[in-house]
């Protein structure tokens, strides 16, 4: 068989996969925001509404717009904090030696460890009364025991910004292990010998052949932060009040517990777009790198 | 006397019938139809993880045995159960024949719970045999659509040990909490809840507050009508317990009501108004450091003349998709019957296995006193709690406008402006309520 | 005077003592939950490191009505026929980015990519509507569906990368001898890349078994997974903690096994399709 035919028999199973199951549910959702879908009235899905949603979404619903800056806020900040301890670890933890491999393989841990199961135990530690950390934390920082860490809106959204840059530090600081280890030491050295402070080299030797692997690193932090759910169910469920009420629980809320298929599925929408659009530079910037 | 067998069952039958209630013209109790027309069917029944159900479905092989239909019982946990009950109607496969939800849940799905009148009517059964407040909570746009079997008041409980006088007036809990801060330092006075994690539940006691005070959620056209003078007075006396007062326990602002029970029940605070069941909890060991004799009962304090409380129920319903509906009502008038409700409240075991529940929600066992007797009076406590009681409103959308609720009432505990975010949640829930064509 | 030598000393002790405190965050919260685990309820409200362990939530959970048993089962089938499904799929399609030009391969990517990438909330309610006509509702083989689509983009990114790294030179000799494109994947590419599916094939396990949203929304009684067991034990009473530490115990000991297995290997796969 020629090498024309065949590649493209070799890629058709897993597009035809994803086409079946993600493509065409996208179309399906689509289409259900066009609609009022209530669960709670008979004949789901009801009438045609067309972009009334979508509307009633940008305008009326300022809950829509409190989702979408506790997402965006949220994405900045634990992508930003993430990378840069990721970073810190990474350079600490790349030298080798017995000591820092087996704490390496000790970070491969928290990974396994589900973000549902993080946002319980988070909220499990953060409880006021017999939570650890408030305990702990409320003993090392003066007049930090009164906090009502998970009440008070500010607060909380820490806690899930310290959740979820828990849970993905480790993740992340292999990564970033393995990409300094691929830059080759003769770099480094020569500048050493140079004379360069360890701080010069690191910023103008190891720093930009690092890019590559940093990228790859802060795009995929972003899209997953964009996608918060299982934390923020299990440890906030939104609250208080909608303090910590990403896009995705916002959505989650109107479609299961508000009963309003239509209108969720059209917030849901509006976050495609720009998961598609990292979607493509990252796409692009895998293929450049040939 | 001819004591002939067919005198003596006779006489057992119509003693329980008499029991059960208006006796009809069939010769089985509870109203079930004889001749076992439904024998063979199996009824799949959807419920909530609760000892209350688990010693009725330890007690259903005498419906079996009364007419020949089986049931399967499916226990789904608290947490899972709305996402559940919205999938079975969604799916509209009748996949359960029954099924059991807490009462918020039903306008959304009331559209294929079935209507229970006409059948009621038949066989003699009135929702009068409840309190008020959990009757309404089984209807709907006036028709009934399902029974009450497990339902709640409130009652505000208090460490007997450290308090005399349980509060009569929510002042007095105010005073009561000063006198304990300067007596006993290391316990907080009063466990609130204030937190919003999409439950609801700081509008518990808030509407004990508001409906004193003479104002209500909405008004008769179903507009919000909590941003009356009477209601934001209301609303800012019930913050101000924490706000102003400072006689909560300080974590009350991050307690979700299982929190603040808990801090009661590790003696962290003296006085919680919650829910009569979580008494049985209270005194057991396993989950509490305090005994019998520490733990007090008593109806909610009054706010103003009057003390209005807020009750809450899991009633059951037959499902409209269902393809045994005749059989579930069979089920359903026997589940619901008054005697085997008392049993379930008076009897520690069920064929070995230790059952423990104080839930009633007849009037008749209410105020029993061999009831009364086996749980420490506090049916009666309950009782008395429910003669002024109301339930939250009855509209599909109303989970959506609680929430409104919900996260004013946290913000303003937080120390946000009560008036501010109440008319705020008021013009919100409006154009919610305009949008889903309400008012 | 602080010589070279003690300066040096000097900083690779802090540099310890960080690399210490790290982990110490790192590892603690998970301790602690394992801790509770053992803990009767009353004790885990106290701050209490030493108590009476108990070995009775462990078998409280795998009775009704939590029965983590049978969703242990249904994790494990979901998990391991997903990415037996998975990986041979993936691999195809790998090797054909890896080694060929084809039109319209960004767009096809994009296309792979996009279920990851989308939040699952977006699609689950058409699945739920999907499955409901289909009779997937509740269904073993509807979960494998939907990670399937969850477990694509992470198995063809992985095992390319892997694939990137094997020189080309071996195949390219092959398929100048004259063996078929076909033999050239058989023979040469799979035994070289085995460790990379490996590593694809426990990466996407550890995905299909941590699954929640898909799983809370498209099961109810008998396909329940592991996760969902999580979000069962908030009770009409409240969060019962220890029980919900039990079950996490449960459910991240086969992970952590299974991720030390990997650690090698992960890595070098993770960073191989970017690093150049």
């Amino acid at each position: 068989m020629r090498d024309r035919t065949l590649k493209y028999l070799l890629v058709a199973p897993a597009v035809l996969v994803v086409g079946a199951t993600a493509v065409w549910p996208l179309y399906e959702s689509l289409r259900l925001s066009m609609h009022a879908g209530r669960l709670s009235r008979p004949d789901f899905p009801q009438v045609f509404v067309g972009a009334d949603q979508y509307t009633w979404a940008f305008f009326e619903q300022p809950a829509f717009w409190n989702s979408v800056w506790v997402t965006a806020s949220f994405t900045l900040v634990t992508v930003a904090l993430t990378t840069l301890l990721a970073l810190c670890f990474a350079l600490l933890l790349a030298r080798g030696g017995r000591f820092r491999s087996g704490v390496q393989s000790l970070l491969i841990l928290p990974f396994a460890m589900s973000p549902a199961l993080i946002g319980v135990s988070f909220r499990f530690m953060f409880n006021p009364e017999f939570g650890l950390f408030d305990a702990f934390l409320g003993r090392l920082i003066p007049g930090a025991e009164n906090i009502n860490w998970l009440s008070d809106p500010t607060m909380a959204f820490w806690v899930v910004v310290i959740a979820d840059v828990w849970g993905w530090i480790p993740f992340l600081t292999l990564v970033l292990i393995g990409g300094l280890a691929s830059i080759p030491q003769e770099t480094q050295e020569a500048a050493q010998v140079d004379g360069a402070p360890a701080w010069k080299v690191f910023r103008d030797v190891t720093l930009p052949q690092l890019l590559p692997v940093l990228a790859v690193v802060v795009i995929l932090k972003a899209i997953f932060s964009l996608k918060t759910f299982d934390l923020v169910f299990m440890l906030t469920n939104g609250g208080p009040g909608n303090a910590t009420q990403t896009l995705s629980h916002y959505v989650y809320f109107n479609g299961f517990k508000y009963a309003e298929f239509g209108y969720a599925s059209a917030v849901a929408w509006l976050m495609v777009i720009p998961m598609m659009v990292l979607t493509y530079f990252y796409a692009r910037f895998v293929f450049d790198r040939e | 006397m001819n004591f002939t067998r067919r005198t003596v069952l006779a006489s057992a039958l119509s003693s329980a019938v008499a029991f059960a209630g208006p006796s009809t013209a069939q010769e089985l109790p509870y109203g079930l139809q004889d001749g076992k027309p439904y024998d063979g069917t199996t009824l799949n029944i959807l419920s909530v993880v609760t000892p209350q159900f688990d010693g009725l479905k330890l007690r259903d092989a005498e419906f079996t045995e009364l007419t020949g239909i089986d049931t399967e019982w499916t226990f789904i946990p608290f947490g899972s159960l709305q996402e559940k009950l919205t999938a079975e109607g969604v799916a509209a496969s009748g996949q359960y024949d029954l099924v059991n939800y807490l009462d918020s849940w039903g306008p959304p799905n009331a559209h294929w719970l079935k209507s229970i009148d006409e059948l009621m009517a038949a066989d003699d059964i009135s929702m009068d045999r409840y309190p008020p407040a959990f009757a309404k909570s089984a209807q709907y746009e006036g028709e009934t659509k399902g029974f009450p079997l497990r339902a709640h008041a409130q009652l505000m409980f208090y460490r007997k040990d450290l308090i005399d006088t349980p509060p009569a007036t929510w002042e007095e809990v105010v005073s009561i909490g000063k006198a304990l801060q300067e007596s006993n330092p290391d316990i907080a006075p009063l466990a609130l809840y204030f937190n919003n994690d999409g439950n609801r539940q700081n509008l518990f006691v808030w509407l004990n507050f508001l409906w004193a005070a003479g104002a209500d959620v909405f008004d008769d056209e179903g507009k919000p009508a909590w941003g009356s003078d009477a209601g934001l007075k209301a609303t800012e006396d019930y913050i101000a317990l924490h706000t102003e007062h400072g006689v909560t326990n300080e974590a009350s602002l991050s307690f979700v009501e299982q929190d603040a029970r808990q801090s009661f029940m590790q003696g962290k605070s003296a006085m919680i108004p919650v829910w009569w069941w979580a008494y049985s909890s209270m005194i057991n060991p396993e989950q509490s450091t305090l005994t019998e004799d520490q733990v007090g009962f008593a109806g909610m304090p009054a706010y103003g003349d009057e003390a209005v409380t807020y009750a809450i129920s899991m009633p059951f319903s037959i499902s409209t998709y269902s393809e045994n509906q005749d059989a579930a009502w069979e089920f359903l008038k026997w589940l619901s019957n008054p005697e085997l409700e008392k049993r379930n409240a008076t009897e520690r075991e069920v064929g070995g296995e230790s059952i423990v529940n104080n839930v009633v929600t007849h009037v008749a066992n209410l105020t029993d006193d061999e009831v009364n007797a086996a749980n420490a009076g506090i049916q009666k406590a309950a009782y008395d709690s429910l003669a002024n009681s109301d339930i939250m409103p009855q509209i599909p959308e109303w989970p959506e406008v609680g929430d409104l609720l919900s996260s004013a009432i946290a913000e303003a505990a937080a120390g946000g402006d009560v008036r501010e975010l109440m008319t705020e949640a008021a013009e919100q829930a409006t154009k919610v309520l305009k949008r889903a064509g309400r008012i | 005077m602080i010589t070279g030598r003690t300066r040096r000393r000097l900083l690779e002790t802090c540099q310890v003592i960080a690399i210490l405190a790290f982990i110490a965050i790192m590892l603690v919260p998970i301790l602690w939950i394992a801790l509770a685990a053992f803990k009767e309820h009353v004790d885990v409200y106290q701050l209490k490191l030493v108590f009476e362990p108990t070995l009775e939530n462990f078998s409280r959970v795998f009775a009704e009505p939590y029965d983590l048993g049978t969703k242990l089962f249904n994790s494990t089938i979901v998990a391991a026929v997903t990415v037996v499904i998975a990986i041979p799929i993936a691999t195809a399609a790998a090797y054909a980015f890896s080694r060929f030009r084809l039109r319209g391969q960004t767009l096809l990517l994009v296309i792979i990519l996009a279920t990851q990438f989308v939040p699952a909330v977006v699609i689950v309610l058409p699945f739920f509507l999907m499955f409901r006509d289909l009779g997937l509702l509740d269904t073993l083989t509807g979960l494998v569906i939907v990670n399937l689509a969850i477990v694509m983009p992470f198995a063809v990114w992985m095992i390319k990368g892997f694939i990137d790294g094997i020189p080309i030179d071996t195949e390219e000799a092959a398929l100048v001898d004259g063996s078929s494109r076909l033999q050239v994947i058989r023979n040469i590419v799979l035994p070289m890349a085995a460790p990379g599916l490996v590593t694809a094939g426990i990466f996407c396990f550890i995905i299909a078994w941590n699954e929640f949203l898909f799983a809370l929304i498209l099961t109810s009684k008998k396909a329940v997974t592991l996760p969902i067991g999580l979000a069962l034990f908030k009770a009409e009473e409240g969060d019962l903690w220890n029980l919900m530490a039990a079950a996490g115990i449960i459910i991240m000991v086969p992970m952590f096994i299974l991720a030390l297995l990997i650690r090698r290997h992960f890595v070098q796969g993770m960073t191989m399709g970017a690093v150049r």
